[in-house]
């Protein structure tokens, strides 16, 4: 799994070595590739790029989940060339599933209890937050 | 002057050199206890074998599953077991199955899990990828 910002970052990175084809590849033949929060930030001209060319290696050969805070109809105003978006999102969506989760958050499911920091807290301190 | 019980060592050092010859030293850590409940329990030969190879399986089962899950950069918590059912957050649970099978790795097919920050999606990948079935997949 990658958070897209790294999984950009790091094809960005791969230029100044020429390893850019070699990270392609390697992205590509990933059977399953996670891509976590997409499109959270905008996406410059070259992370654009990346990401057509990534889904077009992938399309009909193997299997990518994309994780978003946005739905697919937004992605493309995140995006710098509204045509390599157009083309990339097209291809990615047309065998995707889409999963809606909705409802309140589950991170605060995994906060600690208030009992569970009141018995780790040594001093007492935790009192003042509950 | 008291001396030590001399305490039998059931594995013996040629047993033991065999297993690390054959890199199967962890057998050791749970063949003292397999040889007691094989004579408690009067185990045939094959049988005690068949119980210290499936062990051995198993642990191979469960250390792959997560090395490849930590070189997935995947969470170990985020499995389908530590999943709370009771969480106030609603997606629909048919397709939330057919994903979690991995049955769209054969189309290939591919998702996008949406919803707004915290509402757990991050975690439905990783939960996915780290269940059983996905053991025989490369990450």
């Amino acid at each position: 799994m990658l958070r897209a910002d790294a999984m950009f970052k790091r094809l960005k990175a791969s230029r100044l070595d020429n390893s850019t084809e070699a990270e392609m590849r390697r992205l590509a033949q990933v059977r399953l590739l996670l891509i976590d929060d997409f499109a959270l930030q905008p996406m410059d001209a070259t992370e654009t790029a990346d990401f057509y060319e990534l889904v077009v290696a992938r399309h009909h050969k193997t299997a990518t989940v994309v994780t978003s805070n946005r739905g697919p109809d937004e992605w493309l105003a995140m995006m710098s060339d509204p045509l390599l978006a157009q083309s990339a999102i097209d291809r990615l969506t047309s065998t995707a599933h889409e999963l809606v989760i909705e409802g309140q958050s589950y991170r605060r499911r995994q906060k600690p209890s208030a009992y569970c920091l009141m018995s780790r807290c040594p001093r007492g301190l935790i009192r003042c937050l509950i | 002057m008291v001396t030590k019980p001399v305490v039998n060592d059931p594995i013996s050092a040629d047993i033991k050199k065999v297993l690390r010859q054959l890199k199967l030293s962890p057998m050791l850590d749970t063949l003292p206890e397999r040889l007691t409940l094989a004579r408690q329990q009067h185990l045939s030969h094959a049988a005690f074998l068949e119980l210290v190879l499936s062990d051995e399986a198993t642990r191979r089962d469960t250390s792959s599953a997560a090395r490849r899950a930590h070189a997935a950069g995947l969470d170990p918590a985020m499995r389908l077991d530590t999943w709370d059912d009771t969480a106030g957050v609603r997606y629909d649970r048919t397709l939330w199955a057919e994903l979690t099978s991995l049955r769209f790795l054969d189309g290939p097919h591919g998702a996008c899990v949406l919803g707004r920050a915290g509402s757990a999606k991050h975690i439905w990948p990783p939960r996915s990828a780290t269940s059983p079935s996905a053991a025989g997949y490369p990450p």
